[in-house]
């Protein structure tokens, strides 16, 4: 079939070339970086003879400590003006050959004073660093790795140690960052421990596509594939970032701009977040760390559930068997009043109100225990560190079980005096049994543990099936709706992931002022899922075992050269630049077996029909890149870079793209005299242009068969549901940001401002089509949307005495994102739906809007009714909303009193709205105490009729049991859609660090603490009854939707540290 | 220098060496086949099945209660047979529609793509012709139950990249139909040969004539209220063609899977009324009633009583204990009813014999032999034919009851049967018309039991039999017979514009509106 062509767009960049194009633009960039020699030179320094000519070696001893001179570990020692550097061991003691007495030492330590120390003829140094209240010469990690000092940043960059993750964890590391950094937005979907999370860093670019930030795991990017979300009677099968393990984590940096960015070029068009993962660093000899950490969470019940009324409808008890199976979730019956009663299983029991007793019977405890060792050790040659976790967990629902292995290798060697070799490889097991079925009813026990009849008691529904034939025990005519105790005895899904992420980096100091750099890394998995459905179900009677295999790699070769020298007294020039190949590959199974031939044997190869689909992605990405820093008197920094990618998924005719960014910080507190007060000034300003590109096989329409047959008769099909275009390009995000940091008093005060304008451009979208068309959707390029932000971090230390210190970190963020173009033909945008609502992007409006209809109400806002006295909703819909909250904050309190340290978090969102689905549910089923209104004796609804008098017709109880109240007002979202702002006391920290003088009297341990930890412990405000406003359905775009029936949990425990 | 050079071409070369020639290739899925290597003869058989099967939701549970061939106790709060209460169900009213247009197995869509790549090959002709009826076929059961349809935009998303496709009127849809019926059934050549991915015929060239002549008769019935004159002209045509010569012709399609392993392979009304087990559905007693005073043979096959509908051994066929259910009640006014007996439970009312007509393979029916011979007795006493009207509708009663056949092997009626039937209750003549009409159609009605969708049609075409309306509280048409269903909710969401042009053209969208050949 022939598709109208669209303009072309873009440069070709063919493939015949493309070595030569690679090879040449490489030698070129490295030309070019050489050529950058001469012009130093013309600064009067003939740097290069320096390199050539042999200085006279002279090897340094000594030791670094604090002020009360204990040694210091992990302190880098540099040689002035070179890239050659040590760091201190574990007792602070260091070795290091300096070019002569000239030299000039520099030591830098994070918290700490740097110091610079001229060598002279001592070969014994003892050197003593002072706290640093200004952290002025902190450095952050940005793109590539390449190291900066703070103050020559022209963007936003936020560092979180790696503490922060390991005493109050989260099983998914994604949701620990919660109210950490500004402008990160974390919602963790309601999917229970080994569920996905949804990361957003300043708001959303795309209005389909991914939103999630890149994230770069020491130098290599990580895959993060989100493995399906919440749908029918599947859960959420997690995602990949659950693979990372806190314990491991030395640092993370949440690179958050365009221009932070941009050197990652595709594919950061949401920032990125970069990990580090520990290393032996700052060790001698052996040292071993050991970490437990164990919570119990404990479910707690919410929901607001009305006593006093029963099952059955339009008022009566269920009369027989028959009745109560027809309304085996209906509550429109009669009065509770104990007598008996025939119930679906056709045994009379109390028509009594016990649903609190069934939940409870129903959920347990979870418990979750992470215990990881370290082994560390290193030399003057090199260091590693070895570290291995376990990480068990057992949901609320009693057959959710989780286990998490990882083991972390990371080695550090000078292989000779210039060349350094470092290699970084973790192998990450996961296993996870039964993760929670949340959606619809079917195998959703959650579901109908909550929504059948609240005077079934446990004994009615346990154990849910017959126990000869195994059948389960239906709650009722609706088959959808599986028995809770079936569910959790009978249906099971499980899923196994094996992981490897490794990376190999090679640099070579050529010069002081040159270097190249090597970089090969690959991240692989395989993850299978296996679900089970049994034959005997009462939504699947013949069962039903699916069994899916997705194997992936991608590999990256990274090379680099860079440059670092000073032109002239005033100027200092550092040029990186390199190339970057990226193989994406993945092929899947997917073996879908139905009718269970031999009952109760579940595996795949007792099914009679089984049917199996592949698929096979490959994706590339090759990629040149270069950037430039030019300082000026160590105080204006100018930096720019460009990275140029070309997409294998794109037509040929325009398959590259180019992203340039500029910024400039200029730190007027060093270039003007400043007041006392101000210890610190930058001020910074960027501009950046980055992109994304699609995923595989999106440009043509291509046909397949079915993975079955009409009696031998191949049954053709269109692979595509949604309509191909062959004219994709790139989309472009392009953000201008400003901001200041300013340090006041000492230190004692930091705020660090950040504004910012995003604009994306060319959105790659599948927009929503009528499905007369033939497909959900079409794919177009031509979507825009804005996202304008400002960022707050206010550090204060109100007290730092000798026992006693208070750290208060403050964020504040405010990010709307803005719909202002979805495509040529359409302003509006099918995100998803759930029975009454629809969650669409609409142009003018803001991301993920609530959409549905409304009561009609006169200019007074009382309801207006119609001749029945029922309120009238019209069918005509309105955007509510955004379902994205506009403003997210937290604040952390770290009060420090001799060995003692209290930490708590609290955090918030602020500004957007949650439809509840499951408040819709229970209303409908007569469960909400809202459903009582008029039962007895009918009900005169407030309001006014359509000629503005008051309403007076009475609605009869007949008509109330009939559900005629009901099922007019849901048909309208007002009564079940609330504003989502809430403060949660995320978490509290109570921890008790030995005092050194004793266990230096046990000798060989180096370091203990032990701490009370708890974790979502308090909700301070929330204007949703019966929900927690945080559990989104989805950890996709379609924000808004709340529809768990699983009860939140609090989280108590106990963190164990030792070092030996 | 030297040395940094040689570094960096090391640097380069291992760069360059990962990348490999093949980088636009790469975007080529190996799995998938183009249009040019593809036969669009799987395309057919997929739109055969899939436009088969999928719509239960309007036909079984809306449609055949609106006809009273089956009933339910079900409340408006719960899931089923929501036809019996006149309510509204989202899933069930959208869901015809919602199988003919489907990104993923939606029949209409394979069709169009089956139509559009056989187009102009010759050797290809007789799948494209037979494509084509199979069109009218999807299109007129959509138009019939919807009124105004997306027809000549429809399936256009990627061909002519058209996101909104118009409604078409149904008058345009209809003339279009019949013009495309009398086309592509000339177009039918023997000496092309067979096309084997035909899962009705086989293939037969012969039989699809027939069958594309008999469906143009039926088009052309429908038309009577509206256009008598163009329902004449065109009736004249279809008997011209050639319309089937006995059951064995009888269109239906039938499904391959009876263990129910695949469930996109069998029968999904059976699966509905079988497999789920606790089916509410019951057999209603307007069609019982009229069976059973008229020792209808049908009967014994048609109904069974199962005690525990979750289990097929509770099964009882004794003629004595069958009874119907009264449409329009539910568990509490059922009490009220004199059927009632207060000793059992809903289950005391005959359910469907799922042995013969909801077997998992068994069969979708589409047309019959049955139902042309009463169309053209109809259309005899009309005027528009000449012919006997008596002989064609005693062939129509008996080739209805020799249709049982088709749907079980053991469901024989045998012509000592059949001849008893019609003498107990014989053609009421032509003198009356009315009458005539009444016993025709009546019969036309029991014809299409399991066929929902045209036993509707065609009661709301021709006004019989008289089905007195129920009255529930909360319906939809407020105690009128309904007209029709609604829309799906998505279409004034997604393509609104032609949605509200075709509501304004047609009226509300509700179940009282008409469609344009259920003139008043």
């Amino acid at each position: 079939m022939e598709q109208k062509v669209l303009p072309e767009h873009g440069t070709r960049f063919t493939s015949g070339c493309k070595r030569c194009c690679l090879l040449a633009a490489l030698v070129g960039l490295s030309i070019s970086a050489r050529a950058a020699g001469p012009f130093a030179s013309a600064g009067g320094n003939v740097v290069s003879n320096r390199s050539i000519g042999r200085p006279v070696l002279q090897t340094v001893k000594g030791r670094v400590t604090d002020e009360k001179g204990d040694g210091l570990p992990g302190v880098n020692v540099l040689v002035k003006g070179t890239q050659q550097g040590t760091s201190s061991d574990s007792n602070g003691s260091f070795t290091i050959e300096v070019p002569g007495p000239d030299a000039v030492l520099v030591f830098s330590f994070v918290g700490y004073q740097p110091r610079e120390i001229t060598v002279g003829n001592s070969s014994v140094l003892e050197v003593k660093l002072a706290v640093d209240t200004k952290s002025l010469d902190e450095v952050v990690v940005t793109a590539l790795g390449i190291k900066k000092e703070v103050k020559s940043v022209g963007y936003s960059v936020t560092k979180v140690e790696g503490s922060a993750f390991t005493k109050t964890r989260e099983t998914n590391i994604g949701n620990s960052l919660a109210g950490k950094v500004a402008g990160v937005n974390v919602s963790a979907a309601a999917t229970g421990p080994a569920g996905s999370s949804r990361i957003t860093i300043r708001g959303n670019t795309s209005l389909t596509g991914d939103n999630a930030p890149l994230f770069i795991i020491n130098g290599i990017p990580m895959n993060n594939t989100k493995f399906g979300k919440t749908q029918g009677d599947n859960p959420d099968w997690g995602d990949n970032i659950s693979s990372i393990n806190p314990d491991d984590v030395e640092d993370m940096t949440v690179l958050k701009g365009a221009a932070a960015a941009a050197l990652y070029g595709s594919r950061a068009k949401n920032g990125a977040i970069i990990i580090t993962t520990k290393s032996g660093k700052g060790n001698k000899g052996i040292g071993i760390e050991f970490n437990s950490n164990n919570t119990v969470e404990v479910p707690y019940f919410i929901w607001d559930l009305q006593k006093e009324y029963g099952q059955g409808y339009n008022g009566v008890k269920p009369s027989g068997v028959g009745v109560a199976a027809a309304h085996g979730q209906n509550h429109w019956g009669a009065p509770y009043d104990g007598s008996m009663v025939v119930q679906l299983d056709g045994v009379e029991r109390p028509y009594s109100y016990v649903k609190d007793q069934v939940l409870k019977d129903f959920y347990g405890n979870g418990y979750t225990s992470s215990n990881n060792i370290a082994f560390t050790g290193g030399g003057d040659k090199g260091n590693f560190r070895l570290a291995v976790t376990d990480m068990r967990n057992k949901g609320i629902i009693p057959n959710a079980k989780m286990r998490r292995d990882n083991v972390s290798l990371s080695i550090n060697q000078n292989a000779t005096k210039n060349i350094a070799i470092s290699a970084n490889v973790d192998y990450i097991n996961e296993k996870v049994d039964n993760r929670y079925v949340l959606e619809t009813n079917n195998a959703n026990s959650a579901g109908t543990i909550l929504f059948v009849n609240s005077n079934m008691p446990t004994s009615a529904l346990a154990p849910g099936y017959d126990p000869v034939t195994f059948k389960e025990k239906v709650l009722g005519t609706d088959l959808g709706a599986t028995n809770p105790y079936y569910a959790l005895n009978q249906i099971k899904n499980n899923t196994q992931k094996d992981r490897f992420i490794a990376a190999i980096n090679a640099r070579w100091n050529i010069t002081d002022w040159l270097f190249v750099q090597g970089k090969v890394g690959q991240d692989m998995f395989s993850y299978q899922i296996n679900k089970i459905v049994p034959e005997g179900t009462g939504y699947r009677p013949n069962g039903q075992i699916d069994q899916i295999t997705t194997n992936f790699y991608e590999r990256n070769f990274e090379g680099m050269i860079g440059f670092n020298k000073a032109l002239n007294k005033n100027f200092n020039l550092v040029v990186n630049a390199g190339g970057n190949l990226m193989a994406q590959h993945s092929n899947g199974t997917n073996i879908s077996g139905s009718g269970i031939i031999t009952p109760r044997l579940e595996v795949i190869n007792n099914t009679s029909v089984r049917n199996t689909t592949t698929s096979i992605l490959d994706n590339k990405i090759n990629s040149l890149f270069g950037t430039a820093e030019l300082a000026y008197k160590n105080y204006l920094f100018l930096n720019v870079t460009g990275r140029n990618d070309w997409f294998s998924t794109l037509s040929p005719e325009s398959n590259n793209y180019f992203y340039p960014s500029a910024s400039l910080s200029y730190v007027f507190s060093d270039a003007f005299e400043m007041p006392r007060a101000i210890s610190f000034g930058k001020f910074r300003v960027s501009y950046a242009s980055v992109g994304g590109a699609t995923d595989p096989y999106q440009l043509n329409l291509t046909y397949g068969v079915l993975p079955y047959s009409y009696d031998g008769k191949p049954l053709g099909t269109i692979n595509q549901a949604v309509v191909p275009n062959k004219n994709l390009r790139p989309l472009s995000v392009n953000e201008l940001e400003a901001g200041l940091d300013l340090r006041l008093f000492n230190g004692k005060v930091g705020i660090d401002v950040a504004a910012y304008n995003r604009s994306t451009k060319n959105d790659i979208t599948t927009e929503t089509v009528s499905s007369v068309t033939g497909y959900n959707g079409a794919v177009v390029t031509v979507g825009e949307l804005r996202n304008r932000g400002v960022e707050m971090l206010f550090t204060v230390r109100p007290v730092t005495t000798k026992n006693f210190s208070w750290d208060v970190s403050l964020n504040v963020a405010y990010n709307k994102s803005k719909i202002l173009k979805i495509s040529n033909s359409t302003n509006e945008f099918l995100l998803g739906t759930a029975t009454k609502v629809f969650l669409k992007q609409v142009v003018g409006e803001e991301y993920s809007q609530i959409v549905g209809r409304t009561i009609k109400r006169d200019a007074n806002g009382r309801d207006v009714m119609d001749a029945k006295g029922l309120p009238i909703v019209p069918t005509d819909v309105k955007a509510f909303g955004s379902g994205i909250q506009r403003y997210t904050s937290g604040i952390t309190n770290t009060l420090s009193y001799k060995s003692f340290t209290l930490s708590a978090q609290v955090d918030g969102k602020f500004g957007g709205l949650i439809y509840s689905n499951t408040n819709y549910n229970l209303e409908h089923r007569g469960m909400s105490p809202r459903s009582l209104l008029g039962r007895a004796n009918g009900v005169v609804l407030p309001g006014v009729t359509e000629t503005g008098e008051e309403n007076k017709v009475l609605v009869t109880a007949a008509q109330v049991n009939n559900r005629d109240i009901i099922v007019r007002r849901r048909d309208a979202l007002d009564d079940y859609l609330y504003n989502a702002s809430f403060i949660k006391l995320r978490y509290v920290s109570l921890t008790y660090n030995l005092p050194r003088a004793l266990y230096e009297k046990i000798g060989f341990v180096k370091g203990a603490s032990v701490s009370l930890v708890g974790r979502n412990l308090q909700t301070l405000l929330k204007h949703t009854p019966g929900i927690d406003p945080e559990t989104n359905l989805s950890a996709g775009n379609d924000q808004g939707i709340e529809s768990t029936q699983l009860p939140p949990t609090r989280s108590y425990g106990f963190n164990v540290n030792l070092k030996f | 220098m030297k040395k940094t050079l040689s570094v960096l071409l090391a640097v380069g070369a291992i760069l360059v060496s990962g990348c490999d020639g093949d980088f636009e290739q790469l975007n080529k899925d190996p799995n998938a086949a183009t249009a040019e290597g593809f036969s669009p003869a799987y395309l057919f058989t997929s739109a055969q099945l899939f436009s088969s099967r999928g719509d239960d939701g309007a036909s079984l549970h809306y449609t055949e209660p609106f006809v009273q061939h089956f009933a339910t106790l079900s409340d408006a709060g719960t899931f089923d047979f929501f036809g019996d209460k006149y309510v509204y169900n989202k899933g069930g009213s959208e869901s015809l529609w919602k199988n003919t247009f489907n990104a993923v197995n939606g029949g209409s869509k394979l069709l169009e793509d089956a139509i559009q790549l056989s187009k102009d090959k010759p050797e290809l002709s007789n799948l494209h012709n037979m494509a084509r009826i199979w069109k009218t076929v999807i299109y007129h059961r959509l138009t019939d139950l919807y009124g105004d349809v997306p027809y000549s935009e429809a399936n256009q998303g990627f061909s002519a990249q058209n996101y909104k496709p118009k409604y078409d009127t149904q008058k345009d849809i209809y003339y279009h139909m019949l013009s495309e019926l009398e086309d592509a059934t000339a177009k039918l050549d023997a000496s092309k040969g067979g096309v084997t991915a035909d899962i009705v015929y086989g293939g037969d060239v012969a039989k699809w004539k027939k069958f594309g002549y008999s469906l143009m008769l039926r088009l052309a019935m429908r038309l009577q209220k509206v256009e008598p004159a163009t329902a004449e002209a065109w009736v004249k045509r279809a008997v011209a063609g050639g319309v089937f010569t006995s059951v064995d012709d009888n269109m239906y399609v039938r499904f391959p899977d009876k263990t129910g392993a695949n469930q996109s392979l069998v029968n999904g009304e059976s699966w509905t009324l079988s497999v789920s087990g606790v089916s509410p559905g019951k057999i209603s007693a307007t069609i019982f009633n009229f069976m059973k005073s008229r020792n209808d043979p049908r009967l014994k096959y048609m109904v069974a009583v199962y005690s525990d509908p979750s289990k097929a051994s509770t099964k009882n066929t004794d003629p004595a204990v069958q009874k119907g259910m009264p449409n329009g009640f539910n568990l509490v006014t059922i009490k009220s009813d004199a059927s009632w007996d207060n000793t059992k439970d809903q289950h005391q009312y005959s359910g469907i014999n799922r042995d013969v007509y909801a077997k998992l393979d068994g069969p979708r029916m589409c047309i019959t032999y049955g139902e042309v011979q009463l169309m053209l007795a109809e259309a005899v006493i009309r005027g528009w034919i000449s012919g006997d009207a008596e002989a064609l509708y005693k062939n129509g009663v008996a080739g209805a009851m020799k249709n049982l056949a088709k749907y079980d092997a053991s469901a024989v009626i045998t012509d000592a049967e059949i001849n008893a039937y019609l003498t107990a209750n014989p053609f009421v003549g032509v003198a009356d018309k009315e009458k005539a009409y009444e016993q025709i159609n009546t019969q036309y009605w029991a014809a299409c039991f399991m066929n929902g969708l045209e036993a509707y049609a065609n009661v709301r075409r021709s006004g019989y039999p008289k089905l007195t309306p129920i009255n529930y509280p909360s319906n939809e048409t407020d105690g009128t017979y309904p007209r029709r269903l609604r829309y799906p909710e998505d279409e004034p969401v997604l393509n609104a514009a032609n949605y509200n042009a075709a509501v304004a053209r047609q009226g509300t969208d509700n179940f009282k509106t008409r469609v344009w050949w259920d003139k008043q």
